[in-house]
């Protein structure tokens, strides 16, 4: 969807796309949090703000403290110790359910715990990578010129124009939604074009400060990668696009942060 | 004059921390809550659990504080009173956190303080449910959203951090906006000055 860069009709078209996203949040079950706009931010167009370059925000938050800014920025060590906080709970708060149910031997219930952590996890970052494109994704239009040519030619031309569009998507995710997320875009990308994605990340920061060649580590770290697999997949999903998203640890001893996401679009 | 201080240190720590997307933050801190509210019963509970999250932020925060201010050049001057210690808390850390200034009231008899946040990084679009009753899991007491404290990340926050450096305090979210008001108010009150902890196996012989 295309957005003019007139700040009245952008907060328009902010607010009618949020409906749809707080539409199809409410299909998805979760009632609290809905990503409705926020009535107490004074100034008007917080969808423009997210759209332009991180530098000049942060000098403007900075420098007028009168009129009201909308928070475009915090601080690195804010969302590390915030995701930091969020990981150590899904585990202890597993570790509590699997002796809950512990009725079978603990390796099991390890597993079974292994398993909700993970799955929690990933859930929590769908909602969030699903929200989050919702805001990315407001200016940009992804492939809508081309698809409107392609509707007279024939039908493998279609589900080229559909891979086309798919790819874009991809790329979208790649560039304009790592670099919000990581600060850095996607090291390598591999397509077969037919629907499957290989997302390469050679350094990860969340990954970057493990200890080398640890089990343990290893271990947190791919506990750590339902995470943006969440993520990979709620923007996907926003994107128009339901796919299966996993994810595999690369690192070779050396480097800890390098890992792949393989996207396989149903 | 230490007011101007903190600002001016808080200003320039902010334009010297990299940053990451608030909207990002926000997002994150929302799904959290909403996977507590799955989880648990009561609100308290919830509110409890915020707060226990915050507080092991907070210590690790303040260490966060003083060795990015101490590499940026800035000193911190020693903080003489309560007072001081508000302003700085206010003024510096959550500037340069959170990018956003609070103000700070004390109360008459120095052993207590409110801080006032205007903006709430943790608490963009957010909106809670207006009706007083929500399904439960277990079938158990409906819940009240006028209990639950969103933002009760900060009270852990600051009394995890205070503790740190020795002073104990209680903290407490005393209005939100998200609950219909025009300003949040955390109210901070000073319970004990902590000897220094490390005890006697650390006394020079």
């Amino acid at each position: 969807m295309a957005a003019p860069s007139s700040s009245g009709a952008s907060v328009n078209s902010q607010q009618g796309s949020v409906a749809s996203g707080a539409g199809n949040n409410g299909a998805a079950g979760d009632k609290p949090s809905s990503a409705s706009s926020n009535h107490n931010l004074k100034s008007p167009a917080p969808a423009t703000a997210a759209a332009t370059a991180p530098g000049t925000n942060s000098k403007a938050s900075a420098g007028q403290q009168q009129q009201k800014q909308p928070i475009t920025h915090v601080s690195e060590s804010a969302m590390d110790f915030l995701l930091t906080e969020v990981l150590h709970w899904v585990e202890s708060n597993c570790k509590k359910i699997a002796k809950e149910q512990n009725l079978a031997q603990s390796e099991e219930s390890q597993i079974l715990a292994a398993e909700i952590s993970a799955a929690r996890l990933e859930r929590m970052g769908y909602s969030v990578g699903f929200r989050l494109c919702e805001r990315l994704a407001q200016n940009k239009s992804i492939g809508s010129s081309s698809s409107q040519n392609q509707q007279q030619q024939s039908q493998q031309d279609a589900s080229q124009a559909v891979a086309a569009s798919q790819l874009e998507a991809v790329k979208f995710l790649c560039k304009e939604f790592w670099m919000e997320v990581f600060r850095k875009q996607i090291d390598k990308l591999q397509t077969n074009h037919r629907g499957v994605f290989v997302l390469k990340d050679l350094e990860l920061k969340w990954l970057a400060r493990l200890p080398a060649n640890q089990e343990t580590a290893r271990v947190a770290a791919i506990q750590l990668l339902a995470f943006p697999c969440g993520l990979v997949r709620g923007a996907l999903a926003n994107l128009g696009i339901p796919a299966v998203v996993s994810c595999d640890f690369l690192a070779d001893g050396q480097n800890m942060a390098a890992c792949s996401f393989n996207i396989k679009i149903k | 004059m230490s007011k101007s201080v903190a600002a001016a240190s808080g200003h320039a720590l902010w334009a010297k921390m990299p940053k990451a997307n608030a909207e990002l933050f926000a997002l994150t801190y929302g799904s959290l809550v909403t996977e507590l509210i799955r989880d648990y019963d009561s609100i308290e509970e919830i509110n409890e659990q915020l707060e226990k999250m915050g507080y092991s932020i907070g210590v690790r925060c303040v260490d966060e504080f003083l060795a990015k201010s101490e590499q940026h050049g800035m000193t911190v001057p020693t903080c003489q009173n309560l007072k001081d210690t508000a302003e700085v808390v206010a003024k510096t850390g959550f500037r340069m956190f959170l990018g956003i200034s609070c103000d700070v009231t004390m109360a008459p008899d120095g052993n207590a303080f409110s801080l006032f946040m205007y903006e709430n990084p943790l608490a963009l679009f957010v909106e809670l449910p207006k009706t007083n009753d929500m399904p439960t899991a277990a079938g158990g007491a409906t819940k009240k959203w006028e209990d639950l404290k969103y933002s009760n990340l900060y009270c852990g926050i600051l009394r995890g951090s205070l503790e740190q450096i020795n002073l104990r305090v209680s903290c407490e979210y005393i209005r939100d906006v998200l609950q219909g008001e025009e300003v949040n108010e955390i109210r901070v009150t000073l319970r004990e000055v902590l000897q220094d902890g490390a005890g006697d196996d650390y006394k020079e012989e």
